[in-house]
Parts: C-alpha cells; sequence; structure tokens
C-alpha cells in the first residue's frame, strides 16, 4: 500500500496549504486516476480530504479522516497515525513539539499549535470502556466500531498562528 | 444577540467549503443505454424511460389503443397503491417468529404491516416492425421496498418476451466505501405479464442500494441494459441512546458533541445521537477540528454551560437545515430533509436527557 505523507503547517499528500481550488482539483484528479475505487465510489477522493479556505481564497486547513487508512498508509512523522492508538500517537508527536494539555484532557484532541497539526475524534473509547456492560453485550461487529475510537478519527494540518 | 450568533455560525459553516468537482448536485442519475448484442432484420427495439412517454406519441397511443392507459399513470401512483399494483410485501420482523408475530398482532389489536416503497421505475421496451410502427409494448417495473427489489413486466400487446435474463446486484455502504455484497439472478423465459423476479433482502446496513445487469431476448434480437448508480437507494437511519445504537456501515452522530457533553459533565454515553451515512457526518458541525468546528463546539459548551438548552438545540436543528447532502450526487435539498423523522426524535431524545420538556 501507499503512502500518504502528513507534513504539519505543509500539505497531506500533493495537497498543500496555499493551494487554489483550481489546483487542489487537479491534485484530486490525480488521485481519482491513480487509484481507482470501484463501482459507487467514483467520488471518493472528492470527499476524502475536506478543505478550509480563507479570505484569499487559499486552502488554508486540510483534513483527512481515518477511513483513508484502507487504500493509503497515512503517514507522519514515520507513524501510521490511524493504526496507532491515540494516545500513543499524541506521545510520540510530543517528542517533537508539545500538545496542549488542557485541550486533550478528555483525550478527545490532540493540538500542537507549533506545529500546525491536530488529531481528533469524536468519541473515545479506553480499555476500561471494554469492561462494561453495555459493551460486552454487543455482537462482535458492532463492538468493532466501539473499538475504532481508540484511534484518531482525523487529522488536520494547517498555518501555525 | 441569539439570532447574530446563530447567523454568524452559519456564515462560518458557508466558509468552510468542501472542493467543489464536476459532479451533478441534482440528485439526477443516469437511465440505462440499451445496448444492441444481435439484431433481427425487419424490426428495431427500443428502451424508453415511462416519464418521457409524451416525447413518444406513438407509444402513448398503442399503449392507449390496447387499453392499458393505466401503464401510463404509475408514475403518479402513491407509494401504497404501487405496492398493491406490483404485490409488494411488508418486510418481515425480524427478530420474532411468524406465529409469534400473529399472536402480538391479535392480541394488542395491531393493524397489518404496510410495505414502504423506497423508488419505482418504469421502463417501456418497444418493438417497431419493418416500417417502424409500433407492434409491440412491454411495461418493465423496478420497485424498491424495505423488504428488497421486484422486476415486474406488463405486456401491453401480444406478444410475449422470448426471455429476460439479469443479475440483481445489492451494494452496501461500510463508512466510506460501498462494495457489492449480494446478488440474485433470474431467467425467465416466454415472459407475459406478472412479477419477473421478486428479490427479498433486508436493510442490513444504514443505506443499500441495487443495480442490475439484463438481458432482453424477443424475435432473434438480443439487448443488454445495465445500471449501477445509487438509483435504487434505500436508507436505514436511526435515532436513540449513542451506546446502544448500532452503527450498521454509518456513523453514529452525537447530536451535541460528546465532547461539549464530557467538557460540562454530561455523560454522553447516553445522549441523543442518530445514525448517519459517514460522509453526512464529516458535514455536522461538530465534527472533526477544522477552524469552524472549534468555533461550533466552543458554542455548544458555553450554552451547555448556561444551561440554554432550546437554544442548542435550535442551534443545532439549524446546521441540519444549512448543510448540504453529504453523498454524490446528492439526493436531499439539505440533511434536514434527509434525516427528518429521525431528526424529530433526537430532538425529542434530547430535550429529555436535558429535562428541557
Amino acid at each position: 500500500m501507499d503512502d500518504i505523507l502528513i507534513k504539519p503547517a505543509d500539505s497531506i499528500g500533493t495537497i498543500r496549504l496555499g493551494m487554489t481550488q483550481a489546483e487542489v482539483l487537479e491534485c484530486i484528479q490525480e488521485y481519482k486516476s491513480k487509484y481507482p475505487m470501484g463501482e459507487g465510489n467514483e467520488y471518493y477522493f472528492d470527499q476524502a480530504f475536506k478543505l478550509e479556505y480563507g479570505p484569499d481564497e487559499k486552502v488554508s486547513g486540510i483534513t483527512i479522516d481515518r477511513e483513508l487508512r484502507h487504500n493509503l498508509n497515512c503517514m507522519c512523522f514515520g507513524i501510521n497515525i490511524f493504526t496507532i492508538r491515540a494516545e500513543e500517537v499524541g506521545l510520540i508527536i510530543d517528542q517533537v513539539a508539545k500538545y496542549d494539555r488542557e485541550k486533550a484532557k478528555h483525550g478527545f484532541l490532540y493540538e500542537y499549535p507549533e506545529l500546525g497539526l491536530s488529531f481528533w475524534r469524536s468519541n473515545v473509547f479506553t480499555e476500561a470502556d471494554m469492561q462494561k456492560e453495555w459493551f460486552l453485550a454487543k455482537r462482535p461487529e458492532e463492538q468493532a466500531d466501539d473499538l475504532l475510537y481508540m484511534y484518531f478519527e482525523s487529522v488536520r494540518v494547517y498555518c501555525p498562528e | 444577540m441569539k439570532k447574530r450568533f446563530l447567523l454568524f455560525l452559519v456564515l462560518l459553516l458557508t466558509l468552510v467549503t468542501i472542493v467543489p468537482t464536476a459532479f451533478a448536485e441534482n440528485g439526477e442519475t443516469s437511465f440505462p443505454t440499451l445496448e444492441v448484442i444481435a439484431s433481427e432484420v425487419g424490426t428495431s427495439h427500443e428502451l424508453i424511460d415511462a416519464k418521457e412517454i409524451d416525447s413518444h406519441p406513438d407509444v402513448k397511443a398503442f399503449i392507449i389503443d390496447k387499453g392499458y392507459s393505466q401503464e401510463l399513470q404509475n408514475g403518479n401512483l402513491s407509494n401504497i397503491e404501487l405496492a398493491a399494483r406490483f404485490n409488494i410485501q411488508a418486510r418481515a420482523v425480524e427478530g420474532l417468529s411468524a406465529d409469534r408475530v400473529n399472536e402480538l398482532v391479535q392480541k394488542y389489536n395491531l393493524d397489518e404491516r404496510q410495505p414502504v416503497v423506497m423508488n419505482y421505475e418504469q421502463h417501456f421496451f418497444v418493438e417497431r416492425d419493418s416500417q417502424n410502427l409500433v407492434s409491440n409494448v412491454w411495461s418493465l417495473n423496478y420497485i424498491t421496498s424495505d423488504a428488497g427489489i421486484t422486476v415486474s413486466l406488463i405486456n401491453v400487446g401480444t406478444d410475449s418476451i422470448d426471455s429476460i435474463a439479469g443479475t440483481l446486484k445489492k451494494y452496501e455502504i461500510s463508512k466510506a466505501t460501498w462494495s457489492q455484497t449480494l446478488t440474485s439472478s433470474f431467467n425467465k423465459t416466454s415472459v407475459n405479464s406478472g412479477i419477473v423476479h421478486n428479490w427479498i433482502t433486508p436493510k442490513n446496513k444504514v443505506s443499500d442500494y441495487f443495480g442490475y445487469n439484463i438481458t432482453l431476448k424477443e424475435d432473434g434480437s438480443m439487448y443488454q441494459y445495465n445500471l449501477a448508480d445509487r438509483k435504487y437507494q434505500r436508507y436505514n437511519f436511526q435515532c436513540g441512546i449513542y451506546k446502544n445504537m448500532e452503527p450498521l456501515g454509518g456513523e453514529r452522530h452525537h447530536i451535541v458533541s460528546k465532547k461539549a457533553l464530557t467538557d460540562a459533565g454530561y455523560n454522553a454515553d447516553t445522549a441523543a445521537a442518530l445514525r448517519m451515512i459517514f460522509r453526512d457526518h464529516e458535514k455536522t458541525p461538530n465534527w472533526g477540528n477544522s477552524a469552524a468546528s472549534k468555533v461550533y463546539q466552543a458554542e455548544e459548551l458555553r450554552l451547555l454551560k448556561a444551561k440554554k438548552f432550546t437554544e442548542l438545540l435550535t442551534m443545532e436543528a439549524a446546521s441540519f437545515r444549512s448543510l448540504p447532502d453529504g453523498e454524490v450526487p446528492a439526493r436531499f435539498s439539505n440533511l434536514e430533509q434527509k434525516y427528518y423523522p429521525e431528526l424529530l426524535v433526537t430532538l425529542d431524545i434530547a430535550d429529555r436527557y436535558f429535562g428541557n420538556n
């Protein structure tokens, strides 16, 4: 499987901060050509990249979600970020620059303001949750969905303030 | 102040745009192309979308002359009338035996369960003679319901179709990706009016859709046509308490974000949630860590701490109305319309969760 590189304050894959919409479209078209996703998924790459545009109509933030891990290794500082537990990712990158402890207190958001990098998940699932009655009562395939939240759900790069 | 802030949030959300691409956003999908495999001299065939029948006056006149004018009205029928017309069965009750279902229906005086028709499409397969006059018409009908998909034929003329063979394909979504998961094949000869194929297959995922490859043979001619887009799509949304909800290939969306709930000291596992399509979930304003999402989540937290629950849930509802359908091509004008019944019940659950009723 190919890698897609996440570079803080710079880019995700070939899509870079500061690009115009037209330039982004070209990049997405290249991904679509290079990685055909089969019937029903013709717009996969159009939706895989969540772009933010500033007043100058250039890319100011790029987010990808963890579903991309099925098709590309999402690599940041040499680690495949959606395959390693969230807390571990947070600590590894903390050795490069500190994450905001206040924002991370409940585990949803690890933000590295100096780097222009953040990781997020909508839910936090822990080892302790695996022993809870409501989890144990679920079928294995439904438990699998809860277990996903031991990992980050998205990563964002942006220009640090 | 409240209205100005809501307006600000809506404007902020509109600044966060997804990459525009060349896809259609009007919900229109394709009409299958009839591919000629073999053609008998002296006859020709074409496939017409029933919605375009007024552009084919000789075909319309043939149908009326043969006493089948009702076939021209199917598109005006209600879903209940369509279900009766094509003998569509209601979805089976899962988890209970048929006997137990009957027992409960009798015991609690329940009405009979009605089928729910999701999509209906009608094609006219038209045969013309050597002088290009209409010599026969067959009405091909595709009906998807919450039970499955039915292919039905009405012979408007006197000649049965020599054979109809095909494979129906079911596609299911798992998070961001569609996959073909099941097929059901059929092969009927000397086909007259009636059900050609009935495939009962439940909705196991948050959404599925059907495609088909069909081969028609008639008097030495052979045609194929295929459909693989999301024309016959079904949805399986749900609302309820987050921890008990099955995502079924979709996402469980906390109507008020779990982070805001947790930061404000609430138990988010018992909070109201809505099962959504993955790409719709990503559109919600409290998803992710974009600049706009941060502002939105901060406002959720502020309203939670101030116990302004009506204002909070009004904001959440307004966000659904402001957001486009996340699927491509879009079928709904916004997420409020797409999830309307489930959104209502989710808001009801949220009201009770916050003691706001």
